[in-house]
């Protein structure tokens, strides 16, 4: 296409993502003056040199990861299962399934997480149920563990709908002969299945790890405040601190973290794909 | 052994519709048999059930004294070559060869001169480090089979195994395939719609229409002796005529409104039946041109011919029925009136109403 007509939506995407992130960039480098909300002259790395001394924000960076981590892991082992059911065995109920699976992901991150905290709640449905039951109860606010839940459930849908499209054209045929060489249902998912469906799993993964590091909502509503991640700490910084500069240094940091994230998946990716072409 | 494959009255439904209606088969070791019939008669169904992919709703199936019913496809020691070849396309070709012997957990050495020797079978040893799409249909075709006969399997199952290759290359593997019968020795079943490609490649010919075996039996039992119309004009190409004749008041026989005396031997035949009506088959190359008041001649009119390089394929048309005779001598002109005289014993007799043949010959 010639490049005139492609302009205007160059000058949106320049406007709308990169100048706003230029301006993020450069407002990380900038101070503000003591006691004041001003910025005051002069660049300087010292905002990222406060990140990095400062334990604390180091443990906030680490949390964050093992969160994100966990909630890709936990949500590439649930999704597998329900990703096959919706291809080879729903039938006729699959898009209304798949609809279903997608109400978290349109509903917003907050009203399934204000209904997360009537499930987990010390009176919620779970400690109300186990309580009758005469079982103990669990502590799940304000837990990694609430939080966890949490962030899979808001976010499972982003793995199960690259893992769908990538069963969806695996042929039946594969995994048939796989099990008329001898493979158990089990060794034709580890050699035939996983192998073949990992571009979408690639994608599930880097969607919901990226979801859960800059997630917001759900640990500050389910953490109850006990719990600093990288979300609710850039807000602290951005909306309660006002400190603008470090929030910035903090936004920067883990664009930079999932930037790195992507550059390593399509790295490698290609690497996989040279394998395949080789003489 | 004789009964090497068993199969006993296995039939399949899948809710309304009644796949395999009791199908009952016996197959000898080393044998090449061919499933034959027209796309939906079951025989792919069948080919299923036998890998054990698909579950027969009832009936059994023995596979060297074993009774396979519960057996899960991955222990059956069954190799099946898919009609898309199914090639893992992630794995090189070494690797797919190798996939049933690690299932195996075969040690490496063992598992490498096994591959090489599959390779070797199927003449593509050289190619053992390509990746699935860098070969051409015939070769993958040829992995798939490797990839099958590497596990020395009990069984040999092939799925329409030429329909994916040009009508050039069929020709080619349609011997190659049964020359790595000949060699690997391994009892094999093949599933095809191609008459020509059962016929030719097969010991021994199971014809199926409608979930069932209409006729199983030698190639040449099959066009010899068809077990009734249906097959009859179904194998042989070009496939046999059909022409129904009538047996008139005043003896004689009448094919439309023209009067017919057939030679002695077919009036003999066809009186020994009693029918008013009957079917004839007649097979392209064995009726003969002659002049219109040949004894044992009907009349018929040239309607079109093909040239077939050794001789032609001459089409004519009788109150309304068409008949294709082969014929290598001079070319009447179409619209030509000329005799045809079909050789007495090689007319088939079907039943006009069921199709069935009704005189042993």
């Amino acid at each position: 296409m010639p490049l005139p007509f492609l302009l205007p939506a160059f000058t949106l995407s320049a406007l709308v993502f990169l100048a706003p992130f230029v301006w993020l960039a450069g407002t990380s480098l900038r101070v503000q003056a003591e006691g004041s909300l001003l910025l005051s002259d002069g660049v300087s790395l010292s905002n990222y040199r406060r990140l990095f001394a400062d334990p604390f924000f180091l443990e906030v960076l680490l949390r964050t990861l093992l969160y994100s981590v966990g909630t890709t892991l936990i949500s590439l082992l649930i999704a597998l299962p329900v990703a096959r059911f919706l291809v080879t065995r729903a039938g006729r109920m699959k898009g209304i399934l798949l609809a279903l699976m997608l109400v978290p992901l349109v509903s917003g991150a907050l009203l399934p997480s204000l209904g997360m905290l009537h499930l987990m709640g010390p009176l919620g449905v779970v400690n109300g149920a186990a309580r009758l039951l005469g079982l103990p109860t669990v502590k799940l606010l304000g837990t990694p563990t609430g939080i966890l839940i949490g962030l899979v459930q808001s976010f499972l849908p982003l793995m199960v709908l690259p893992l769908v499209n990538t069963f969806a054209r695996l042929p039946l045929d594969l995994e048939q002969a796989a099990a008329s060489l001898g493979a158990p249902a089990l060794a034709v998912w580890r050699r035939v299945i996983l192998p073949l469906a990992m571009p979408g799993i690639v994608a599930g993964a880097v969607l919901v790890f990226c979801a859960a590091f800059t997630s917001f909502v759900t640990p500050q509503i389910l953490g109850q405040g006990h719990i600093a991640t990288f979300g609710t700490v850039a807000y602290q910084q951005a909306g309660q601190v006002l400190d603008w500069p470090f929030a910035s240094a903090l936004a920067v940091l883990a664009l930079v973290m999932i930037g790195l994230l992507q550059a390593a998946v399509s790295i490698g990716s290609r690497l996989a794909r040279r394998r395949e072409v080789r003489p | 052994m004789k009964d090497y494959l068993h199969i006993d009255e296995v039939a399949k439904r899948f809710g309304d519709t009644e796949v395999l209606k009791g199908i009952s088969l016996t197959i000898g070791k080393g044998d090449f048999v061919a499933l034959l019939g027209p796309s939906g008669c079951g025989k792919s169904t069948l080919l299923k059930i036998i890998s054990g992919l698909e579950t027969e709703t009832a009936g059994r199936i023995r596979l060297a004294g074993e009774w396979l019913a519960g057996v899960p496809a991955f222990r059956r020691d069954i190799g099946v070559v898919f009609q898309s070849y199914a090639l893992f396309p992630h794995l090189s070709v070494a690797e797919n060869v190798r996939f049933g012997l690690d299932m195996r957990h075969m040690g490496r050495a063992e598992a490498e001169a096994r591959v090489q020797e599959a390779l070797d079978l199927v003449k593509l040893d050289n190619l053992g480090d390509r990746m699935p799409h860098q070969l051409s249909g015939g070769q993958q075709q040829r992995v798939a089979i490797a990839r099958a006969l590497a596990i020395r399997p009990r069984l040999l199952l092939l799925d329409e195994p030429l329909s994916n290759l040009d009508a050039i290359l069929r020709k080619s593997v349609r011997v190659d395939l049964r020359e790595l019968h000949d060699r690997a020795g391994t009892t094999t079943v093949m599933v095809t719609h191609d008459q020509e490609e059962a016929m030719s490649m097969a010991d021994r010919v199971a014809v199926m229409h409608d979930g069932a075996i209409e006729q199983w039996g030698s190639p040449e039992d099959i066009y010899e002796r068809p077990a009734n119309a249906f097959i009859g004009t179904f194998v042989g190409s070009p496939p046999a005529s059909l022409i129904t004749a009538r047996r008139h008041l005043s003896g004689g026989w009448r094919i439309g409104d023209t009067a017919w005396t057939p030679e002695t031997t077919l009036a003999d035949r066809l009186d020994g039946i009693r029918n008013l009506e009957v079917t004839l088959g007649v097979r392209a190359e064995r009726i003969d041109l002659v002049a219109p008041d040949a004894p044992g001649a009907f009349v018929a009119e040239l309607t079109s011919s093909e040239y077939l390089g050794g001789g032609r394929l001459l089409h004519f048309a009788i109150h309304g029925q068409r008949i294709a005779v082969a014929h290598a001598g001079s070319v009447p002109n179409p619209g030509e009136v000329v005799g045809l005289r079909p050789r007495s014993d090689d007319v088939m007799l079907f039943d006009v109403n069921t199709g069935l043949r009704i005189d042993d010959r």
